[in-house]
């Protein structure tokens, strides 16, 4: 679903990434830890079609981002729940408004979005919450919407910056369960936290854990690569690539 | 997005920025009311200033002493001299019916016991309309006392005069009206603007955030302003379709004018084109109003 080949980006002269490779399938849930400032961010971000490397492609759905054009970009976004540090939420409406509207830039017809919703809501613990105004909830209660709103609809792509931020123990494990729930349910999610306690929690429920240091990925395990086993048709695509470079 | 999730939003935008759209619609229809009105008083004294020189005469008064013959060479004198239209003899028969004529539309009856003989015979000339039509009706005037038998002029020049420069200053003042609408709905939409651009900014982020494209991220914003706009322009030129006659009627009783045989008034075409425009304008406000988020 996601795949990085040999990513790097640096900014202000600064490289975050060196030569990442990384992918996340159909029906995986991948946690990438490290310490502050280790380059997450900008690999989420380069996840979410939110930025370009400056070496190597990002393929999203065999597609490279590179060769999208710029009208293309947001038919693919959408596709892709991005949970950006500091979400911005519409602060003047309802939280079920906010959580609703994803489905509505999908194209879901408006009770189709509000069922989504509070299904998301409910599976956060803030379906009592719907009615309240986004600009009248506490920090956590905020990180919750915003991670409702990526979570609404069953996206095929989740990619979430620290979405344990600032929550207490309860909604962490709200938390771990949802993204459980929602690679159970197929999408590919890719998680970046600095936590490593969170990292730990979201490893004991399958997630496959890999850590980010001075802008190189490290594996968790000795002998597992961090390109999953890939199944006939990406060995084709692999193949491919392969002769491309050669 | 489906229709009905467009529909929704629109009606958010709306709620949420009632206050700035009304401003954009009053903004509009004052534009709309007094480019209108500016338009219509042009027209109005394009229509006027020809029927009041039409009926502009200049009057020689002729003594008893002047016989048929020297009064049929008068006439027939005046008719050569450049600048004049017409120029006929008025029987003291025909100046009392008109002087009963007006007596009777002001409501007096001073000249019942008046008879035609106490009327002088005089001459009525119509002097050609146009520039400087006032100084050529007084030149005609000053050049008919010295006229054996003419024993009094009556131009009419002052009072033509007048009314030419009132005339004058009322397409001036519409000329002003309009430039001061321009500028004064140009500063209010400008400060609609800036002030929905700051508070369309999160809602932008939000969008662009979860993928909507550019135009997607605008619609709502057009949309409602285009609405809003309409809406005031609607609000506008109906007001001067309704007021503007009455106006006018209010004017044409004040110079003392009879009905215009055209009333001016505004074409089905241009009330189109303004509706047209006002829903443009609504549009790229709202267009503008939505900071462009990056996309790449």
């Amino acid at each position: 679903m996601i795949r990085l080949d040999s990513v790097s980006f640096a900014r202000d002269g600064r490289a975050l990434l060196d030569q990442v490779t990384l992918a996340v399938n159909t029906a995986e849930l991948v946690v990438v830890h490290g310490a502050r400032a280790a380059g997450k961010s900008a690999l989420l971000a380069l996840c979410a079609t939110r930025l370009l490397p400056d070496a190597g492609a990002v393929w999203i759905s065999e597609r490279n981002v590179g060769d999208l054009q710029r009208a293309s970009l947001p038919l693919v976004r959408r596709n892709i729940a991005y949970l950006p540090p500091a979400p911005p939420l519409c602060e003047d409406d309802s939280v079920l408004e906010n959580v609703m509207l994803p489905l509505g830039v999908r194209g879901w017809q408006v009770d189709a979005s509000e069922t989504g919703a509070l299904r998301a809501l409910f599976t956060l613990g803030l379906d009592d919450r719907r009615a309240a105004s986004v600009g009248a909830l506490s920090a956590g209660e905020r990180q919750l919407v915003a991670l409702a709103r990526a979570l609404a609809g069953a996206p095929p792509v989740l990619v979430l910056d620290e979405p344990a931020a600032g929550l207490g123990p309860a909604d962490r494990e709200r938390v771990v369960a949802a993204l459980a729930s929602a690679r159970g349910d197929g999408s590919a999610v890719l998680v970046a936290t600095s936590d490593e306690a969170f990292a730990g929690e979201l490893a004991g429920r399958g997630a496959r854990k890999v850590k980010l240091e001075d802008g190189r990925l490290h594996g968790g395990l000795p002998g597992i690569s961090l390109v999953p086993r890939l199944d006939a048709d990406e060995l084709t695509w692999a193949e491919a690539r392969r002769q491309e470079v050669s | 997005m489906t229709a009905r999730w467009i529909l929704r939003r629109v009606r958010r935008e709306a709620r949420r920025r009632a206050g700035a759209l009304a401003a954009l619609a009053a903004a509009v229809a004052l534009l709309a009311l007094v480019a209108g009105a500016a338009l219509l008083g042009l027209r109005t004294v394009r229509a006027v200033v020809p029927l009041l020189e039409h009926n502009v005469h200049v009057i020689a008064y002729l003594g008893d002493e002047v016989g048929p013959a020297e009064r049929e060479r008068l006439v027939a004198a005046l008719r050569q001299i450049p600048g004049v239209e017409r120029a006929r003899l008025v029987e003291p028969e025909e100046a009392l019916v008109r002087l009963r004529a007006a007596a009777d539309s002001l409501g007096s009856r001073a000249v019942a016991g008046i008879e035609a003989g106490f009327l002088p015979r005089s001459v009525e000339i119509a002097v050609a309309g146009g520039a400087g039509m006032p100084a050529r009706t007084a030149e005609l005037a000053a050049r008919l006392r010295k006229l054996p038998g003419v024993v009094e002029v009556d131009a009419m020049s002052a009072g033509l005069a007048r009314l030419l420069s009132w005339m004058g200053l009322l397409r001036t003042l519409s000329l002003a009206a309009l430039a001061v609408a321009v500028f004064a709905a140009g500063v209010a939409l400008t400060l609609a603007l800036l002030s929905a651009r700051a508070r369309r900014r999160a809602d932008a982020r939000v969008l662009a955030l979860l993928g909507e494209a550019p135009a997607g991220i605008r619609r709502e914003a057009s949309l409602t302003g285009a609405a809003a706009s309409l809406l005031g322009a609607t609000a506008g030129v109906g007001t001067l379709l309704v007021v503007f006659p009455r106006v006018l009627r209010g004017i044409e009783g004040a110079v003392g004018l009879g009905p215009l045989a055209v009333a001016p008034s505004l074409g089905a075409r241009e009330i189109a084109l303004a509706l047209v425009v006002a829903l443009a304008l609504g549009w790229m406000g709202g267009w503008v109003a939505t900071p462009r988020e990056r996309t790449r």
